[in-house]
């Protein structure tokens, strides 16, 4: 199925707003998750150096 | 270019503008961020904290006197975790009316203490503080100073905030900020506080340096702010002057010469397998007959000693009631300890050179050891808990 | 700053990807690269944390290639990279010379040296004998390229300088959305779903525990964590390359499905493989080859320049048993299903699964296949209590 500009720009709102509330839940500042840890997600990067 | 905008920029537009609306209604925030219910047991008559990590109300305490008798604040490593009848947390705590709170465990160098001290400076005026200095922090890895992950446990944002909004404290401030930055990229999700202070160094750095991270600045400092308001008032931080209590002196007479006699013999008859009067089971499981050296780190660059300077500067500025405890390492099993007197000595001429006591068990010749004073290479035994505490009783005039 | 570290690195590259798309209309094509070269000047200087030590490591690697390929001209190349990885070396053996007030090992070790490494060396094999030296600002945007600076991918000099020469030119809507897309997915894996795996699923039991399904569970959760992780770092660099007006290369295509080893490294971590199969793997094999203990046992000599290549790169990460360890099971996996098809091809039918409907050969390929990567990934992660 072609996905037409109109499907993209509506299917784009969603997705966007998705992406934008989980990274705001997820990373924003005001959120102390316990889980809010150091030194574990870039872990890899820090094995590499 | 016109496609680019309608399908792609309009809909990210669109999703960021309600998350702003939603950011700045405090309420949804409140809603989806409640601040987190204490999820640990709160011991009013705690005597040990490990660390402060995710525990206000410890942190709270810090530095405070009881509502009836002061407290005397023990601030020190590993050696701490040694917890016997001695253990002055447990020993003055027991026997006297002024109690004493014991704060770390391995890792809580100099740095991390004088964070915590830095960011409870009101608190400092006055206040009784003993700090147990490990002669392993000078030396080898651990001479690079408190680690990431170890300050962290210790400096909470809330912690960090305090040294943020108070400008009184300028050079100790900016040795703090210095000192974050040295170690900021190995923290992941840094805290607006942690990225207000490094940024504050970066900016200090260039021209260029201010012209980018200016923005970054003003936009950490507004969400901080937001946090802030976010937090229930009795979270907040208390800047408010604390006034101390004086030190109540019990009339108490404790035969110091057979609590040192006897517990001097419990130790030496549980180290049955070796001459080097460590306890068997550790001699057994870790040493086995092993000798090792210790891995001298020059003084120019030993970060640990810069901290440590810094620290009794801070305590010196801040009219503490400060003392010092600096431990021995097992001149047995590290064949080489004698290299690390000169240092130990320059920590000895430090405190002494500021007026603050100082009880130093340093030793370096196996032959005049006080034999029994560890129960394995570097952590006192109840005999040498036994000798702290009668340093701390006869500093702070516990005992009439 | 580290690259990707936070919000404001993304701002940052907002705002040199518009200096490049409005520059397009003031400058010549032919200076994109002095641009590209100024911005990538200005992200080490004023936002990475260590701007002297890269910079210093580009000049060293510059030099040293020149002096070595163009005025020494050793013949056999392995002196020039043991010279080349010097810095890399010292670090990963903790070789330490500290004299007051320099302590070398701290000069040395910065986050992407690793990765600059691996570019230093591609670039002086790539070189022949009698080529001239590459321009040094081209050399230097190559190494410092900021979206690529930290974990890669691993580009090669040619592919990067082609795609450069035509920067501007490459600077247009239809490239911007690719780019666009390939960075909104990056963003999804990385800080989405990867870290949603550590937060929920990664930490639903201790590492320590030694429970079956504990052990199940934090093997398969490593495996995707990682995935996400790393190759949402991949499509942020592919994006954010591709609107700055360079091709990045593709670094993972779902290697879940993967059904062998050899196709496993076809889609995880490409540029990693490729590099190390061009650069690695096929000079060992020839050398090897060129031995006359090993000339009647090509399948042995194939296994064992195998099985070292994989050993290379566990201890790339570190010479930490589980690294290597992790590396030798790679190597393992790969040297039997090279046996395996060797075999097949000879007897010329399937040894193992014989006449098998070929759809279900492929889902239980793909389930092995699945299955021997989380272990040895597992091993890789350090957290494995066994």
């Amino acid at each position: 199925m072609k996905i037409t500009n109109s499907i993209r720009f509506f299917l784009n709102i969603v997705i966007y707003t998705l992406i934008v509330f989980c990274l705001y839940y997820l990373y924003s500042p005001l959120n102390e998750h316990p889980n809010n840890k150091t030194g574990s997600s870039v872990q890899f990067v820090y094995q590499q150096f | 270019m016109k496609k680019c905008f309608f399908i792609y920029f309009l809909p990210l537009f669109f999703a960021i503008t309600l998350l702003v609306i939603i950011v700045f209604k405090t309420n949804i925030n409140s809603f989806l961020f409640q601040p987190r219910s204490a999820n640990y047991s709160i011991d009013s008559t705690y005597h040990y904290i490990e660390n402060f990590q995710g525990n206000q109300y410890y942190e709270e305490q810090f530095l405070l006197s009881n509502s009836n008798s002061e407290n005397i604040f023990l601030l020190g490593s590993s050696e701490l975790g040694v917890n016997t009848e001695a253990t002055p947390y447990n020993f003055i705590t027991k026997n006297f009316k002024t109690k004493l709170r014991a704060v770390g465990h391995a890792g809580n160098q100099c740095f991390s203490i004088y964070s915590q001290l830095l960011a409870n400076e009101n608190r400092l005026n006055n206040a009784p503080i003993v700090i147990i200095l490990s002669p392993g922090w000078f030396i080898s890895e651990t001479a690079n100073g408190t680690t990431a992950s170890l300050f962290l446990e210790f400096n909470s944002s809330r912690f960090l905030n305090s040294i943020i909004n108070n400008d009184s404290i300028a050079n100790f401030k900016q040795y703090e900020i210095e000192r974050i930055s040295s170690f900021y990229d190995k923290i992941i999700n840094p805290d607006l506080s942690l990225k207000i202070l490094y940024f504050e160094k970066k900016l200090s750095e260039s021209f260029l340096h201010k012209i980018v991270y200016f923005p970054f600045i003003k936009t950490c400092k507004t969400l901080n702010n937001v946090k802030l308001k976010l937090q229930s008032n009795n979270l907040k931080i208390k800047n408010k002057r604390h006034d101390r209590l004086p030190i109540i002196s019990d009339s108490f007479i404790i035969n110091w010469d057979s609590l040192f006699t006897y517990s001097k013999q419990k130790q030496i008859e549980s180290c049955t397998n070796n001459n080097w009067f460590i306890y068997n089971e550790y001699f057994n499981n870790y040493i086995k007959g092993r000798t090792s050296t210790v891995s001298i780190v020059k003084d120019e660059i030993n970060q640990e000693l810069k901290d440590f300077k810094m620290l009794v500067k801070l305590l010196k500025t801040k009219k503490t009631k400060a003392s010092f405890i600096i431990l021995p390492i097992n001149p047995c099993y590290y064949r080489n300890s004698n290299e690390l007197t000169p240092l130990i000595k320059s920590l000895e001429s430090e405190i002494s050179l500021n007026n603050f006591s100082c009880l130093s068990f340093w030793n370096s010749d196996s032959t005049t050891f006080d034999n029994g004073i560890l129960t394995d290479i570097m952590h006192l035994s109840s005999y040498g808990w036994y000798k702290v505490d009668k340093f701390i009783i006869e500093t702070y005039n516990l005992a009439k | 700053m580290l690259p990707f570290s936070s919000f404001e690195f993304f701002i940052i590259m907002a705002i040199f990807i518009t200096i490049i798309a409005l520059s397009k209309y003031f400058l010549k094509s032919n200076y994109y690269k002095h641009l590209l070269v100024a911005l990538n000047i200005l992200f080490l200087a004023v936002i990475f944390p260590k701007p002297y030590h890269f910079i210093s490591l580009i000049l060293f690697s510059y030099f040293a290639t020149y002096i070595i390929s163009d005025i020494f001209k050793f013949k056999n190349k392995i002196w020039g990279i043991l010279i080349l990885l010097l810095p890399m070396l010292l670090v990963k053996f903790d070789i330490r010379f500290d004299f007051y007030p320099f302590k070398l090992n701290n000069i040395l070790s910065f986050a992407g040296l690793s990765y600059a490494s691996f570019r230093i060396i591609g670039y002086y094999m790539d070189k022949a004998p009698n080529e001239k030296m590459a321009d040094f600002v081209s050399y230097f945007n190559f190494l410092s390229f900021t979206p690529t600076l930290l974990i890669g991918p691993i580009d090669r000099f040619g592919r990067f300088k082609t795609s450069q020469d035509i920067g501007f030119l490459s600077i247009n809507s239809e490239n911007f959305i690719i780019g666009w897309n390939s960075l909104v997915k990056g963003i999804a894996f990385k800080y989405i779903i990867a870290e949603l795996i550590d937060r929920y699923w990664m930490s639903l039991y201790s590492i320590e525990s030694k429970e079956i399904l504990h052990l199940a569970n934090n093997m398969y959760s490593y495996y995707f964590y990682l995935f996400f992780d790393f190759a949402g770092y991949s499509f942020m660099a592919l994006g954010i390359g591709k609107m700055m007006g360079i091709n990045v290369p593709i670094n993972f295509t779902n290697p879940f499905v993967a059904v062998n080893p050899q196709d496993f490294w076809r889609r995880f971590h490409i540029s990693l493989g490729d590099w190390l199969k061009d650069y690695f793997f096929t000079p060992l094999y020839m050398f090897l080859t060129r031995k006359k203990s090993l000339k009647k046992y090509p399948i042995t000599r194939q296994n064992i320049a195998l099985i070292l290549t994989f050993l290379l790169m566990g201890c790339w990460n570190g010479f930490q048993f589980n690294y290597i360890l992790s590396g030798f099971l790679f190597g393992l996996f790969s040297a039997v299903h090279n046996t395996y098809a060797i075999m097949c091809k000879k007897k010329g039918k399937d040894v193992f699964f014989g006449k098998m409907n070929p759809k279900i050969v492929k889902i239980i390929s793909i389930f092995i296949m699945f299955n021997l990567v989380s272990i040895a990934l597992y091993i890789f992660s350090g957290k494995c209590p066994l």
